[in-house]
């Protein structure tokens, strides 16, 4: 047993050691320049995935993106070309009924303005038709200017010269002459009830 | 193996990953030495053999640096581990070559006494070493090459004394039946 532990140790005793000459030198440069390679191919993998992403990103964008331009073929009909038809006016004289011996005072047609319509009204021959030139001129006060006071002033002529009549509420009043016809109502029943 | 050295070398591992070159010749210088002498010993003191060997296990060393873990061993025991391995697989090619040749005479079989006794005894140690398992290499390793006493190796290993003398005479037995069974 002894000798065979004395083989034993005599097998397995360490081997001197005999360095073959530039071996650890070549071990190191072939290391080394396999650690540089590996490095720039870490560098090259990262590159190439971002790029990936980068290409992935653009092309799932370009694929979402859907159709942008489409196209279709229109069948085209050749057709002769037709002349296109001039319109020509025509001036028809037209009859038209004239009402004669109207009560109404035939207004003028074209548009004067509301110091007009005053004068005209102040110039009127009776009541009746200065009383509607001072219901226009309110009417152009309140509508054109927005002149209360005067649309105010005329209105109250219109309503001293139309009498009792005048205050009858009607559709085409303005704001301020049905609030003026209510009030003139107002005072006049209430004038009569103090004086009753 | 210390905490500090854990850092030290986990630091030392992350610097070669990111490609610091001085740091891999500092532990390159560190453990070439050793590494060779193991080797040699691994191989049964093979030269050639065991210059293929060591220069295979530094390139694969540096190829899976990634994975050593500092944690689970020192970064000597980890090179040892491939070198075994690399080891184990070149004798195994030197052993299907050695097949593969016939003598072309009867006289030429016969080897020259001096240089070819020696070389066959080394090619038998060093495939018996090959055959052990690695806890039986290990034990061996630490008795014969790193010339541990039963109680350094114990306490190394965290085993009684019994244990390793045990293990250490199995290992023997072990050694001895793979080292007559090449004895061709």
């Amino acid at each position: 047993m002894s000798d065979s532990n004395d083989e034993l140790e005599d097998l397995l005793a360490p081997k001197p050691a005999r360095d073959t000459p530039g071996v650890r030198d070549e071990i190191l440069r072939r290391t080394e320049r396999l650690l540089i390679w590996n490095k720039w191919l870490q560098r090259a993998w990262k590159a190439a995935a971002v790029t990936a992403v980068f290409a992935l990103g653009i092309g799932v964008g370009f694929w979402r993106s859907g159709e942008r331009e489409k196209v279709v073929f229109v069948p085209v009909q050749q057709t002769v070309p037709q002349p296109v038809p001039q319109t020509q006016v025509v001036v028809v004289p037209v009859v038209v009924p004239v009402a004669i011996g109207s009560s109404e005072p035939v207004l003028p047609a074209v548009s004067l303005t509301a110091g007009q319509l005053e004068v005209k009204a102040e110039l009127a021959d009776d009541a009746k038709t200065a009383g509607t030139f001072y219901r226009q001129a309110g009417d152009k006060y309140l509508s054109e200017e927005q002149d209360y006071a005067n649309a105010a002033r005329c209105y109250g002529l219109f309503l001293a010269r139309g009498g009792d009549t005048a205050l009858s509420l009607e559709p085409g009043d303005s704001w301020l002459l049905t609030s003026l016809k209510n009030a003139a109502y107002k005072e006049k029943v209430n004038a009569k009830a103090t004086d009753g | 193996m210390t905490n500090g050295d854990t850092w030290r070398e986990r630091a030392t591992r992350d610097a070669v990953l990111a490609g610091d070159t001085g740091a891999w010749r500092l532990w390159f210088d560190t453990h070439f030495e050793r590494l060779s002498a193991y080797v040699q010993w691994r191989c049964g003191g093979l030269r050639d053999l065991a210059d293929d060997v060591l220069q295979e296990t530094w390139l694969t060393a540096v190829r899976r640096l990634s994975a050593f873990d500092p944690a689970k061993g020192s970064f000597f025991n980890w090179l040892c581990g491939i070198a075994s391995n690399t080891a184990r697989n070149a004798i195994r090619t030197r052993q299907r070559a050695n097949l593969r040749i016939r003598p072309l005479t009867p006289k030429d079989d016969v080897p020259s006494a001096d240089a070819s006794n020696a070389t066959e005894k080394a090619e038998r140690v060093a495939s018996a070493l090959t055959e052990l398992p690695d806890h039986y290499e290990a034990v061996l390793r630490a008795k014969y090459f790193d010339q541990q006493t039963v109680e350094q190796i114990a306490k190394a290993r965290g085993e009684s004394l019994k244990a390793v003398e045990s293990l250490l005479s199995r290992a023997r037995q072990a050694f001895r039946d793979a080292y007559e069974k090449f004895n061709v």
